[in-house]
């Protein structure tokens, strides 16, 4: 009974401050693009009315993430992350602390869009503000549309496939998108000057698909030949049909836009059928474990949120503190973005002036932000315009090589 | 189709052929026996690979040839197997094959659930077993582990066949399918028997995960799933009891899955699952198998 009266205050609250928000709509569009102290001060006074009584100056955050399953470690680094974000922002004595539901636990949803669906339950059952997650896009897709139904904020922050922020408006996300991934691949492609390219792609899956239909369009608009498009699953292990295709159609580089639990099992094949060219991949590379196969691993290229290897003063602080902490081995992308994404969250409730899902919406939108992944501003479909990192292997160790601006021209570029 | 990549498509489809052929020949045995079909198969190559997986490193620290470390997993391997059939499945044994099928089921969720426990849900990456180079023929690259995987996939299927017709225990472990009761009178421990019966599958098993470790150098506790099934399929498609069969209907679904992702790839898990379903209204016994005309 309690719990129950606990929803319905809240859910008063919040159309409470929608229906306030409507009448200064204008005002609010215009707080929230100008991140900073000054919107959240035009604002205060209605955020302070919306929630009289509730207003607890406390952001409650569910978190969801790959907790088990192939990519256990993504869900190991966002634990580690959201840990270090929120003890950060509740010890610097700002004017908002955050609280993770579900006891601080990131809700496991095994990478896996049904089990999604009862993280994403068993995180509302606790009436959270705001939703961070999850990482990848077929589990994020179902959450969106579910999230944007129950009019909840969720920042994704791994999903990069373009429907999940076109769920509804209060729907963010803290990643680029997968169109972008693909076309950055393919410009580079380009300009290492390869002519023939193949693809093996897994196509259960929407991100693979959206990666590789993105590099295609691009690569045959910039007149590079696609010799060979190939189709696994995601469960697959055995690419020796599909490898022994590609090194038969005398491509050159290989795209591999799948994640880094088969990419070993990728690499190690086309290596031992004989191909010798550049295997490519997305950010579902990141932190693949190559023990054991560093030569193979050589000449071997993928695009990536950020590199534990920039200099900028936010990365650099956030690699410091977080190998302190919890080492390198789960200092993966995936652990940069949620840390970001908690740390948005705490900007959009000062832009927004309150810690409700309304006010963060608002402060959300359009809001510009400087973390870990670069400065960026989120478009009118809630998509930042980012920074994309190119990484490398050397002696097995991925190695930065060079990071792409949005519009492909080079930010900075590894010396020698 | 180049000749190469014909050629190429043969050896792929005789390596994943081998490691589906030796994984069925377990449940084979199992079956030839017990008439169980002991689905939890698949999840004792998982801690065969396991095994290979920390004990391959303590071989090369040690100075001694990794491959050794196919005896730890042999070991263990077979004494889980034991363990699995003493306490899950000889309680269940009088109540019929429905309830072994469950348990058996009910054992390849525990195992798989264990293993995450103990092991973490992480893959992780074998070290390499073997490091044989690569030759080159026609324009074709074969790794020698294939052709080392092939050779022990053959062996083995040979030494089983041969040790089932010619040992004495061979002779024994044919009998108790024939009639359990009659077995007992002519002085057969039918317990013993069995609880061989088990030990030499999950032997095998940690064989097959060798094998599976020398070209797929990755370890999950849910590998067995999919493999458990595929080798299934091979020990159906080929008899399920007969040895021979086993290898056969292997080496069969591994060809039969590579030559369709070359046409098709998207289509080789239906391919492969359909033709379980096929061989089972045109000839339910298999290929090899004989039709008893049994009541099931």
């Amino acid at each position: 009974m309690k719990k129950r009266n606990q929803v319905l205050s809240l859910a008063l609250a919040g159309a409470m401050s929608v229906s306030l928000l409507a009448g200064c709509s204008s005002s609010a569009q215009g707080g929230g693009t100008s991140s900073g102290s000054s919107a959240a001060g035009g604002s205060s006074s209605t955020a302070e009315g919306a929630s009289s009584g509730e207003e607890d100056n406390v952001i409650r955050v569910g978190v969801i993430g790959p907790r088990t399953g192939g990519s256990a470690d993504y869900g190991e680094g966002a634990q580690n992350a959201v840990d270090m974000a929120v003890e950060e922002i509740n010890s610097s004595g700002g004017p908002y602390t955050i609280e993770i539901v579900n006891g601080g636990e990131v809700a496991d949803d095994a990478q896996d869009a049904k089990q999604a669906m009862n993280a994403y339950n068993l995180v509302m059952a606790d009436s959270p503000d705001a939703l961070v997650g999850s990482f990848f896009s077929s589990v994020t897709l179902p959450m969106a549309q579910q999230a944007a139904a129950d009019n909840m904020l969720l920042l994704a922050t791994g999903a990069t496939n373009v429907d999940v922020t076109l769920a509804g408006p209060t729907i963010f996300r803290d990643c680029f998108i997968d169109p972008y991934q693909g076309k950055m691949a393919s410009l580079f492609v380009q300009s290492e000057g390869y002519t023939k390219v193949a693809v093996i792609y897994a196509n259960d899956d929407d991100y693979s698909n959206g990666l590789k239909d993105a590099f295609i369009e691009n690569c045959e608009a910039a007149g590079i030949e696609i010799v060979y498009e190939g189709q696994c699953v995601t469960t697959d292990t055995d690419f020796t049909s599909q490898v022994s295709q590609v090194v038969a159609s005398g491509a050159e580089c290989l795209y591999y836009p799948c994640f880094k639990d088969t990419v070993p099992l990728l690499v190690s094949q086309a290596r031992a059928a004989g191909f010798t060219g550049a295997i490519m991949g997305g950010d579902g590379w990141d932190s693949s474990d190559i023990t054991g196969l560093e030569s193979q691993f050589e000449n071997c290229y993928f695009t990536n949120h950020y590199s534990s290897e920039d200099t900028s003063p936010a990365v650099v602080n956030f690699v410091t503190k977080y190998t302190e902490r919890y080492g390198t081995e789960t200092l993966n992308a995936c652990a940069s973005l949620y840390y970001d994404a908690i740390y948005m969250l705490y900007q959009a409730a000062q832009n927004g002036g309150g810690t409700d899902t309304a006010s963060l919406v608002k402060g959300m939108t359009g809001m510009t932000f400087t973390g870990v992944g670069g400065t960026f501003t989120l478009d009118e479909n809630g998509d930042p315009a980012k920074q994309i990192v190119f990484n490398t292997y050397v002696d097995g160790q991925v190695q930065w090589f060079e990071t792409l601006g949005p519009d492909g021209e080079i930010v900075a570029q590894r010396e020698g | 189709m180049t000749f190469s990549l014909f050629f190429q498509s043969i050896v792929n489809g005789l390596n994943l052929g081998a490691t589906y052929a030796l994984i069925a020949l377990g449940y084979t045995m199992v079956y030839g026996i017990i008439r169980m079909i002991n689905f939890a198969h698949g999840d004792f190559i998982m801690i065969g690979a396991y095994t290979l997986f920390y004990t391959v490193p303590l071989m090369v620290n040690n100075g001694m040839p990794a491959w050794l470390a196919v005896f730890a997993a042999i070991v263990v391997c077979a004494i889980v197997g034991v363990l699995v059939e003493i306490f899950a499945y000889r309680p269940v044994r009088k109540a019929g094959p429905m309830s072994a099928l469950i348990t058996a089921l009910a054992m390849s969720i525990f195992l798989q659930n264990l293993a995450m426990v103990l092991f973490g849900a992480r893959p992780h990456n074998v070290a390499a077993i073997f490091s044989l180079p690569s030759v080159t023929v026609a324009g074709v690259t074969i790794s020698l582990n294939v052709v080392l995987t092939i050779a022990i996939g053959l062996a083995i299927m040979l030494g089983l066949q041969l040790f089932v017709k010619k040992t004495k225990l061979g002779k024994a472990m044919r009998a108790v399918p024939q009639d359990r009761d009659a077995s007992t009178l002519m002085g057969i421990n039918v317990n013993k028997i069995i609880t061989v019966t088990f030990a030499i599958g999950s032997a095998l098993a940690a064989v097959a995960a060798l094998m599976y470790c020398t070209t797929y150098p990755r370890v999950t506790n849910n590998m067995g799933t999919t493999m458990g099934m595929k080798a299934f399929i091979a020990a159906v498609l080929g008899g399920i009891g007969v040895i021979p069969g086993a290898m056969l209907g292997g080496v069969l679904i591994g060809l039969i899955e590579v030559f369709v992702r070359l046409f098709a790839p998207g289509w080789y898990e239906a391919v492969t699952y359909g033709t379980l379903i096929v061989i089972l209204l045109v000839k339910p016994s298999g290929i090899l198998g004989r039709n008893t005309g049994e009541k099931v």
